[in-house]
């Protein structure tokens, strides 16, 4: 990972760089409710999505477990996935992803600009050359996530 | 401009293909919320190219279909596809193009590629469409089917249409086991680790075995002669085996190692065999491939590829209570360069250079054994000019040459109209061709048939306009018309006098089509596509080509039912001529699968073909007709069966 660090001041990267680095945020400051197990398995949907900054994730601690990584899932892959990416250019709708991810405490982070209500647990969103997230800490509550307090308090919205 | 600015503006003219120096790599475990929200964005995420800026018709399958409708076979894929149709002959299926359908011809019109590797043997230059395609349906991210003459870019065999199988990367196939069972006595397994480590290495290992009895299969031609009900029972069973190995790094570089076995009990006294005894082919390939790709500057791209062959087949006869044996070995080295540049402004450049050597091509029967060899070493060049927003115009060219004395030039252009973002028009005009196989111009047997000899290629000329529209984002037509004009035909002909048969050039034919296809994702997750094709053939007597149906009709549709899943095939095929020019009726055939899960690892699916029974004809070759002509060589199709699958991950 490549981030480049301007005189102390502020962080410049790439926009994939910093997605992934979000996703480890979220990995860990929200808790599953299933954790005594070795892989937090982190999917991305689409190919090349992330680039090859995601590589960065493979092995990462969390807690008492280590992140793995899956590229290139696809809807019927989701039930395997604790933490999916959904990028924006992604056809089907959340509500289907949410769907198929039934009510597997799976957290869903999407790239959808502002309309979190849609079966996401995350929003991704773009704002002024920089990316801020929001929360569906409603959704998460029904599939037994838990979220940290810090993590809500950096949100731009929580739901 | 501050020093800030001026770095990022040169970060941003780079594409970042050139990493930035940093001041300071921090790691991922050093960076906290705050410093995310407060860091900038200095290059946005590449897109790949669209299909509309395709200089072809470019139909895509995506592995999340495959998987939805329980498709096993690439035929099955294959059929869904605009134009195409599947003839499912008791030995091999063939693949039949935009009206252009000959049972019998090993696919040797058709190129089909493994990750971008030719996979077609050095002998009977067969497509391995069905059961016999090597790599497991579950393995493919998508399969990238391109109509039209493929020539200019990838030589001889790309000559009704280009066929690339693209397999899912390592990390995504993750650890699954899955077991099956179905009608005919049908048990499949199949096992899969992929995985990928934080520094981008990348590993694969998979190993797939099915066996079935198959089903009593009826040939309505053999009733009545020598006794015979026009049943063949127990003469239908089939064992598979393969295995696919990778391992690489990133997209820099991998490896793949492929081995498939077939053994398939063919009914229907394939070349005058017994009606009571299968033909039983075996079909054995392995190959190997090596690809890898370099950056070589921002704007130059070298991309190279190396790859090894090995093809074996024997057939089994029974003639009058004896059996006789029939072999064919192939193999084959091969390896292609290629650069592709973005110097020059609006412009896209390629220019490659291949080498295939067919060095062996053994044909061994009661006549003896003919060996053979060839050698196609060629160079190719496509530009892409993109004038402004609305016109870009793809053009290219490819020489072959081999060392049995064929040289061929193949160029292929299209004019890309863009009205709108929306709306897409295409016109498009090419030249292919395929050199005689080894089988064509070698294969004798005493009695039966003479050797090919000195044949010349065929060749393809085809022109095309096609019309894309987008229907909001979630939805396309497309609307395409096309002509295709063949020159020396390769194919079977008999002598009156001698009742011999030989392969010859057989002169011309032409087929002039239309094609409709639309595809729309509702909100609902409900995916629906479909199309229609009409389309004329005739040969040089302005007869239409056998088996090629005037009207085809395909609906294809999944749809979400909570956390269960339908996926539903219907396809028609309208009335077309058999081999020896009588008229075979129209018919539909409906496929259906649903799937869910009983736990969050393990997935069921059951999958019914032909649905409603339906009593489905094939037009076959001429190598299933009942001694003198006349006897009209028709298969009947499977009925209806199930298939139960359940999908273990891990």
């Amino acid at each position: 990972m490549v981030l480049t660090v301007w005189a102390g001041v502020s962080l410049a990267t790439d926009e994939s760089s910093l997605k992934v680095a979000y996703l480890y945020n979220f990995a860990k400051f929200i808790q599953w409710p299933d954790e005594n197990r070795t892989n937090l398995r982190i999917c991305v949907m689409g190919n090349d999505t992330l680039g090859k900054s995601v590589n960065d994730l493979i092995g990462k601690p969390v807690r008492t477990m280590q992140i793995s990584v899956r590229e290139g899932v696809v809807l019927q892959d989701i039930p395997q996935c604790d933490l999916v990416f959904v990028p924006a250019g992604f056809k089907q709708s959340l509500e289907r992803v949410r769907q198929v991810a039934n009510d597997y405490p799976i957290v869903i982070v999407s790239e959808s600009t502002g309309t979190l209500p849609s079966g996401a647990t995350v929003a991704l969103i773009p704002s002024n050359n920089r990316i801020v997230f929001e929360v569906n800490l409603t959704e998460a509550r029904k599939i037994g996530l838990k979220i940290s307090a810090k993590m809500l308090q950096l949100a731009q919205k929580v739901y | 401009m501050n020093l800030r600015e001026q770095t990022l503006s040169v970060v941003v003219g780079l594409f970042a293909l050139f990493p930035v120096t940093p001041l300071f790599a921090a790691d991922l475990d050093e960076l906290s919320f705050e410093d995310l929200l407060n860091t900038t964005i200095t290059t946005a995420s590449k897109f790949s190219q669209r299909v509309s800026a395709a200089p072809s018709s470019v139909t895509v399958i995506r592995g999340e279909e495959i998987r939805s409708h329980g498709w096993r076979n690439l035929s099955e894929a294959l059929v869904s596809v605009r134009g195409f149709e599947i003839s499912r002959a008791t030995d091999y299926h063939y693949l039949g193009v935009r009206g252009f359908s000959q049972p019998g011809d090993y696919n040797s019109r058709i190129l089909l590629l493994i990750d971008g590797i030719p996979s077609n043997d050095g002998i009977y230059d067969q497509a391995m469409i069905g059961p016999d395609f090597p790599v497991d349906m579950h393995l493919i991210e998508r399969i990238e089917v391109v109509p039209g003459p493929g020539s200019a870019l990838y030589g001889g065999n790309a000559y009704l249409a280009v066929v690339n199988v693209i397999t899912r990367k390592s990390d995504s196939i993750g650890r699954s086991v899955t077991l099956g069972a179905g009608s005919a006595g049908l048990l499949r397994g199949q096992a899969n680790i992929g995985g990928k480590n934080e520094t981008g290495r990348h590993w694969l290992i998979s190993a797939s075995g099915e066996r079935s009895d198959g089903e009593t299969r009826i040939f309505p031609q053999w009733e009545g002669i020598g006794g015979s009900d026009g049943q063949a029972r127990d003469m239908d069973g089939e064992r598979l085996r393969r295995v696919f190995l990778r391992y690489g790094d990133g997209d820099d570089w991998s490896l793949h190692l492929l081995h498939s076995e077939r053994r398939k009990e063919a009914a229907g006294a394939l070349y005058a065999t017994d009606f009571d005894a299968p033909v039983i082919n075996t079909d054995t390939t392995t190959q190997f491939a090596l690809r890898f790709k370099r950056m070589l500057n921002p704007l130059w791209t070298f991309e190279g590829q190396a790859y090894a062959g090995d093809f074996r087949w024997e057939g089994l006869y029974r003639y009058s209570g004896t059996w006789e044996s029939d072999r064919a070995k192939s193999g084959w080295l091969g390896g292609s360069a290629q650069l592709t540049s973005t110097q020059w402004e609006n412009q896209t450049w390629v220019l490659g250079t291949g080498i295939r050597d067919d060095f062996r091509r053994d044909q061994e029967n009661i006549d003896g054994l003919v060996k053979g060899q060839r050698t196609t070493t060629s160079v190719f060049a496509q530009e892409d000019i993109r004038f402004n927003e609305h016109f870009a115009l793809n053009l290219g060219g490819r020489y072959d040459r081999d060392t049995l004395d064929s040289s061929q030039f193949s160029p292929r252009g299209a004019l890309i109209v863009n009205f709108s973002e929306a709306t897409v028009l295409k016109l498009m005009s090419g030249k292919a061709f395929r050199p005689p196989n080894a089988y064509e111009t070698s294969y004798s047997y005493a009695g039966a048939q003479l050797p090919g000899g000195a044949l010349k290629p065929e060749r393809i000329t085809t022109n095309e306009i096609a019309l894309e529209q987008a229907i909001g984002t979630n939805g396309r037509w497309t609307a395409s018309a096309y002509r295709n004009r063949f020159k020396d035909l390769i194919g079977n002909v008999t002598d009156f006098d001698t009742g011999l048969q030989q392969i010859q050039n057989i002169g011309e034919a032409s087929t002039t089509g239309l094609e409709l296809a639309a595809r729309y994702l509702f909100a609902g997750g409900l995916d629906i596509r479909g199309s229609l094709a009409f389309q004329r053939s005739k040969d040089a007597a302005g007869e239409p080509l056998p088996n090629s149906a005037q009207r085809l009709a395909k609906f294809l549709a999944i749809l979400p039912l909570g956390t269960y899943e339908l996926a539903w095939e219907t396809y028609y095929t309208g009335p077309r001529r058999d081999v020896f020019g009588d008229q075979v009726g129209g018919q539909t055939v409906s496929h259906a699968a649903l799937s869910g899960r009983f736990t969050r690892d393990l997935l069921w699916q059951l999958r019914v073909n032909n649905l409603f029974d339906q009593r489905l004809a094939i037009v076959a070759g001429g190598e299933y007709s009942v001694g003198e002509a006349g006897n009209v060589p028709i298969i009947q199709d499977l009925g209806r069966q199930f298939q139960f699958y359940l999908t273990k991950d891990f």
